[in-house]
Order: structure tokens, then sequence, then C-alpha cells
């Protein structure tokens, strides 16, 4: 369930990332602003997808939690709560990814800016969601890590899988980090650095889904706690 | 009073002082004062009763503190039914009052606007009327997004009721249904923004289910079979993950 959960997440945001890409123009807003408005229905698909993503991974988390408790408690809490600030961020940005709609439809109240100025301000908001990705992914990254660890210290996981989720999540981390700091040299270590976490949270996904836990030692590693 | 009877008061209590504070800053404040479409009328509203804004803000914030009370009143009672499910019900209303308390920055930053202090005076005043009247338009967007949490939140704790043994059955699943019902509300705003009123009005049998919880906690409190001196057994185990 726990991998179902997750399938549908990185769907959905793997989605609403596709949706949302052939609209952006960058550095053109004139042109971001007619690709948005003629494609609306695209883009408030691509809204829900995004919304989607975050109540799954909540429900992913809350899962995970409680799969890894019987390896530590107190670290699988961490892991926990690191997701759910990461959600928490990533709602602030909901409202950001519906600015643009509002800005480009124009109402009456809006005449008292030029159309330019109304499609700088729809751009600048598409940017800022952006932004606020990067600062999401940095708590997901930490929850990685976290998880990771316990997938590797568990009896009832593959441990490849946890040292496998641990380097995607550090890597989210760095390289969210790095588009900060060093913003030309970031967008190149993205494209380096996705596959990486993807290949670390997708492997463990297809594991539970295919695989599940082992509940016979995941019941040995639970009673052992107690 | 039994322990989980205690529990439900409580419970019930909290679910009271958010069901009474919530509609102020949620429907009262917003049909008072806010012109659709139309800032300059907002802008003038919002200026000669800046108090009762003000106050709308605060009761948002207020609101959102309360409701996680209210999620952990409702984990204390219902945790031993299933850990996992209590769990989630606590994780979306988390969320969701995080979201709610940076919502209501737009209104904030649509007061500061409407004021317009020195700073300021580099826009017109009919630009910063309408950037002000976008904030409160993305807070009533950011609403519609909270509506899905306060939909989402709802199936956990009705299936938590359902399965209880101390709560009627029928509120749980009625609870249940008013998941889908605050998630078409969203849906419906965030495709057919046209027909909003009307489908909260069709929907709003079912948007009552969190009444009845709340009466029932308040008034009736849990059941408890005088057999069971503690707690439910858990009925945890890794099938269900």
């Amino acid at each position: 369930m726990a991998g179902g959960l997750w399938l549908l997440c990185i769907a959905t945001s793997v989605g609403s990332f596709l949706a949302a890409s052939p609209l952006i123009v960058a550095n053109d807003a004139a042109a971001t602003a007619a690709n948005i408005l003629a494609s609306e229905s695209l883009f408030r698909l691509g809204f829900a997808a995004d919304l989607i993503s975050g109540v799954s991974y909540l429900g992913v988390t809350v899962f995970l939690y409680y799969v890894l408790k019987p390896v530590s408690r107190s670290l699988s809490l961490l892991g926990a709560f690191f997701g759910l600030a990461g959600v928490a961020i990533g709602g602030a940005a909901w409202v950001i990814h519906l600015t643009p709609l509002l800005l480009l439809h124009g109402d009456q109240y809006l005449t008292a800016f030029t159309t330019g100025q109304l499609q700088a301000m729809a751009l600048t908001a598409l940017k800022l969601q952006v932004q606020v990705f990067g600062i999401g992914i940095v708590f997901f990254g930490i929850q990685c890590i976290s998880i990771g660890y316990l997938v590797a210290r568990s009896t009832f996981l593959p441990r490849t899988l946890g040292i496998l989720l641990a380097i995607g999540g550090t890597s989210y981390v760095i390289s969210s980090f790095a588009n900060f700091l060093t913003p030309s040299f970031g967008p190149h270590l993205m494209a380096f650095i996705l596959p990486v976490a993807l290949i670390g949270e997708g492997s463990l996904t297809v594991w539970l889904l295919v695989k599940g836990v082992n509940v016979q030692r995941w019941n040995e590693q639970a009673s052992l706690r107690r | 009073m039994h322990p989980t009877d205690k529990a439900a008061r409580i419970a019930g209590a909290v679910y009271l002082s958010m069901v009474i504070t919530a509609p102020f800053s949620l429907i009262y404040v917003p049909s008072k004062l806010i012109v659709r479409g139309n800032a300059t009328a907002t802008a003038d509203n919002i200026l000669a009763h800046e108090t009762m804004f003000r106050l709308s803000i605060l009761g948002d914030l207020v609101g959102q503190v309360i409701f996680i009370c209210l999620a952990i009143a409702l984990y204390r009672l219902l945790r031993d039914v299933n850990k996992t499910w209590a769990w989630l019900m606590v994780s979306f209303v988390v969320v969701s009052a995080a979201v709610g308390f940076l919502n209501t920055l737009n209104n904030i930053a649509a007061l500061i606007l409407f004021r317009g202090g020195e700073f300021l005076t580099v826009f017109e005043k009919p630009q910063r009327d309408a950037l002000a009247m976008l904030f409160i338009r993305l807070h009533t967007h950011g609403v519609f997004i909270d509506e899905v949490f306060w939909g989402l939140w709802l199936f956990p704790f009705g299936l938590l009721v359902f399965r209880s043994g101390f709560l009627p059955r029928f509120i749980g699943v009625w609870l249940m249904i008013n998941c889908f019902g605050y998630l078409a509300l969203s849906i419906t705003a965030l495709f057919f923004p046209g027909s909003y009123n009307r489908a909260f009005v069709v929907l709003q049998p079912v948007l009552l289910g969190e009444l009845a919880i709340m009466l029932w906690l308040l008034i009736k409190g849990a059941k408890v079979p005088v057999s069971q001196t503690g707690s439910i057994a858990p009925t945890g185990s890794p099938a269900n993950a």
C-alpha cells in the first residue's frame, strides 16, 4: 500500500512537471501567458496533479513510519516529521501555482495594470513556485536519508535499497543547496542528480509494491522492540 | 467518568469551539467586506472596518490552532482503534493547519496594500487596490485548496469512528461521505468555478456530518461497554501497511 501511494506520488509529481514545462517559456512572460491561457485545462490538471502528489506523499510518510517503527521509533518519527514539514512547505506553493491564472484572466479590478505588467507578475509567480519546490526538497531529502538508514538497518527489507535511498536523499539536499548558492551551475547538477534520486525512491517503491516487506522478519523485529 | 468517555467530551468541546469561531472568519466577514471584482469598493469596506478585518485574520489563526488541538484530542480518543489511521488523520490536519496559517499571509498582504504606506507610493492607488484584491482572491483560493484537507482528514476519522465500537457507525459513514463532499467542492472550485455556490448548497447535508459527530461527542460521549476496563486491543499488523 505504501508502494502504491508512493508510485502515485512520483507519477503525479512527474505529471505535474510535464504539464507545466511545455507551457513555460523562460524569460518570455508574454509567450508563457499565451501558452497558459491557450491550454488552461492542462495547467489546471498540472495543479491537481501537484496537489494529489502532496496528499499521497502524506500517506507514504505515515505508512513508512509505521513500517519502519520496529527498527527505530525515534528515527522513523524524525523522518516522518521532515516529511510533514516538506509537504506543508509544498502546500505554500499550491496557491502560488494558481496565481498566474488569476492574473491572466484579467478580471475587472486588474485593469489598473497593463497586460505586460500582469504577464510579468504571472511569470514571477511561476518562478517562485519552482523556488518553493527547491526548499521543500531539502526536507524530503533529509527524510529520504533517515528512511534509507532505517531500511538498511532493517532485517525485512534489502539493504541495497536503503543505501540507494540515502544516496538519493543526499543528492536532493546537495542539488537544492547548489541551486540556491550557485544559480548558474545548479541546474546542470540537477539534470545529473534527479535520475539518481529517482532510482533511489523508485527502487524502494517497486520493491514495496511487488515484494512488500518480509512479514515474518518484521514481526520478529517488532517483537524485539517491545 | 470512563477515560474514553472523558476524552470524547473533551474532543467534543474543542470541536464546538472551532465550529463557533470558524464561520466568523470564513463566511461572515468576507460576505460583509469583500465586493467581488470591485477593488475600490472592497478597499473602502476594509479600511472602514479595519478592526473587523483584523479580527477575521486573528480568527483564522486561532482556528488553525484549535484544529490541531482537536486532532490531538481525537487522536487520544481513537488511537487504540488503529494507530496508523489515527496518525494519518493527524497528519492531514497538521498540513491543513500549516497551509491555513500561511494563507492568512495573503489577507495580511492585502491589508498592507490597502493601507498604502510611504513605500507604496510608487504605485497608483488603483494599482495598489488591484494588487490587494489579487491577494484577497489568492486567500479565497487558498481556502479552496485547504478544503481538500478538510475533506481528507475526515476519511480516517470516519473509519476510526466506524470501527471504534463506542461511537455510532452511521456517523462514521457520514463522516467518510463528508470527506468526498469537501473534495467535490474543491474540485468544483478548481475546474468549474461558476457552479461553486450551487455545489455548496447541494452538498450541505453531506457537510453536516461534522456537526453530527461534534454534537454526539459533546452530548452523548463515548458508550464504552462495561466489560471493557481499559482500551480496545490494537489491531495493527504489517498487512495493513
